[in-house]
């Protein structure tokens, strides 16, 4: 029906009254005579109808058989859309225009994009197809995908594979670019093995030339033998090859302290000596005496000063050292067991993140705790961590190796 | 009744008379032959959705038409709807497609 209507509307219809005394003589001879009429309906003796507009005029000689008096109540159709509005011209003009706007715009090329290319820059690509043609402006369908991707493989080397795909008034190139020979060094690197790095629990493997000789959940110590560089093959004997590989494994990193719950610490106080000296030609000469300075009580810090001059054309340094005897006291301090796990918790990690490598990624985290000797407590802070423990090692012992197919 | 009359009233009887017997006559070629007896006798063809649509085809013309009763001829007989707002939906020669909500569908002789 939504066809029908909008054909109606793109033809012209009228919405006509008909009334008068014989309105259903009216109705039978309009059909009688093929004119389209639809949506007949009756209001108070009055007939509305729909009537196609190029049915109209003949309708005049049957209002006047019968009598019946045809009004005009509302004109619909594209026809009369425009009579309505051709003195519009600024309102045509932007029609028009928008019309022809949406028409290039959806036949012509409005951007392209590039995707796949990591060395190769997006730049370059696009001079390239600028070159063969495709650029933003041009006509959709003249793009002939074949021809752009057989011309730009022939013009840029590095390009191994490229897909130009056309949806609507976009394109997309995606890049498959050539594996640059220097990214692979394993394939014609010298025979090695790969040995473990560190202690671990085999996780996963990813072993790319090699003979593997571990398998998921193995224990492996550092330098222990993962991939081989001997392979052996029934038919045709063994060679040696340049192993290497991703070996993924559970490793750990732990720190432990022992921590007393019962400590001194040192409070000081505002009582400070300074005191100088000085240091000449590398010998440092004190300006005070010592003696007069309790060591149990006070607690020495100096900070050097150093003046560079040029006596004569010869270099010299003449440095001052200050000494600050500063004053304190022992105090002795208790702490709980949750307090002293707290403390160590976080001295401990510190330690143990410096010692985490940052290729490693951290699966869990562990602390343990236990009392020892009364009064001191073991805090053990365990990182457990998932890592590539790979390293190529030579293969020790290759004149041992015997070449003849009895051999290993 | 004058000498005329009578004897248009008895041809208008005898034109009755065989026209029935033209009918049956189709109707009984309709069952020999098994064909639709629409085709051949020229009854209306009607077609009812429920109370809102109704087809009707092979009429010849509308008889009264308001948006409470609609009357139609067709050759044999006429049809009569009530209802309330009907519509003529679609209409060619020999078609009549009519919408609204109908309380009353008869024949008249």
């Amino acid at each position: 029906m939504l066809f029908i209507r909008i054909l109606n509307f793109l033809k012209g219809y009228l919405i006509i009254t008909a009334s008068g005394r014989f309105t259903e003589r009216f109705i039978n001879i309009c059909v009688r005579r093929n004119m389209t009429m639809w949506d007949v309906k009756s209001e108070n003796g009055v007939i509305i109808a729909k009537l196609s507009a190029s049915d109209f005029f003949k309708i005049r000689d049957v209002a006047r058989i019968t009598s019946t008096s045809v009004r005009i109540k509302r004109r619909i159709g594209l026809g009369f859309l425009c009579r309505r509005y051709r003195n519009r011209w600024p309102l045509i003009f932007a029609v028009i225009l928008f019309t022809a706007i949406i028409y290039y715009t959806s036949t012509h090329v409005m951007s392209i994009e590039v995707t796949g290319n990591q060395r190769i820059p997006t730049d370059k690509i696009l001079d390239e197809l600028n070159q063969t043609g495709l650029k933003t402006g041009i006509k959709a369908e003249d793009i002939v995908p074949d021809q752009i991707r057989n011309q730009i493989m022939i013009m840029d080397e590095d390009v191994s594979w490229l897909g130009v795909n056309v949806r609507g008034s976009r394109v997309y190139i995606e890049v498959a670019e050539r594996i640059d020979s220097e990214s692979i060094p394993h394939e014609t690197g010298e025979p090695c093995n790969v040995v473990a790095a560190k202690d671990g629990i085999i996780s996963s493997m990813q072993v790319k030339q090699g003979q593997t000789m571990i398998k998921k959940g193995d224990g492996v110590r550092e330098g222990d033998l993962l991939v081989s560089g001997i392979m052996d093959s029934t038919y045709g004997g063994f060679r040696t090859v340049h192993a290497y590989g991703e070996i993924w494994a559970r490793t750990e990193y732990s720190a432990s302290a022992d921590y007393p719950l019962v400590y001194t610490k040192r409070e000081y106080s505002d009582n400070v000596k300074t005191f100088l000296g000085l240091d000449l030609l590398g010998n440092c000469v004190d300006l005070f005496s010592r003696k007069h300075i309790d060591d149990s009580r006070f607690e020495e810090r100096s900070t050097n000063y150093v003046y560079k001059t040029n006596i004569w054309g010869r270099d010299i340094e003449i440095g001052a050292k200050r000494y600050d005897f500063v004053g304190y006291d022992t105090v002795e301090i208790h702490r709980t067991v949750s307090e002293a796990v707290e403390e160590a918790e976080t001295e401990l990690t510190k330690q143990v993140e410096a010692e985490v490598p940052g290729s490693a990624k951290v699966v869990s985290k562990n602390t343990d705790h236990n009392i020892v000797s009364g009064e001191t407590v073991r805090v053990t802070v365990t990182w457990y961590c998932d890592e590539n423990i790979a390293k190529e090692a030579p293969i020790e012992d290759m004149e041992d190796i015997d070449y003849t197919d009895d051999g290993i | 009744m004058n000498n005329s009359a009578r004897h248009n009233d008895r041809d208008n009887r005898r034109d009755r008379k065989k026209e029935r017997d033209e009918d049956t006559l189709k109707e009984k070629i309709a069952d020999a032959v098994d064909i639709s007896k629409d085709t051949i006798l020229g009854i209306p063809l009607v077609s009812m959705i429920g109370d809102r649509e109704i087809t009707i085809e092979n009429y010849i013309g509308i008889l009264e038409y308001t948006d409470t009763v609609i009357r139609i001829k067709c050759k044999a007989l006429s049809v009569r709807l009530e209802g309330k707002n009907l519509e003529l939906k679609t209409m060619t020669r020999s078609f009549l497609y009519i919408t609204g909500r109908f309380k009353c569908f008869s024949y008249e002789y």
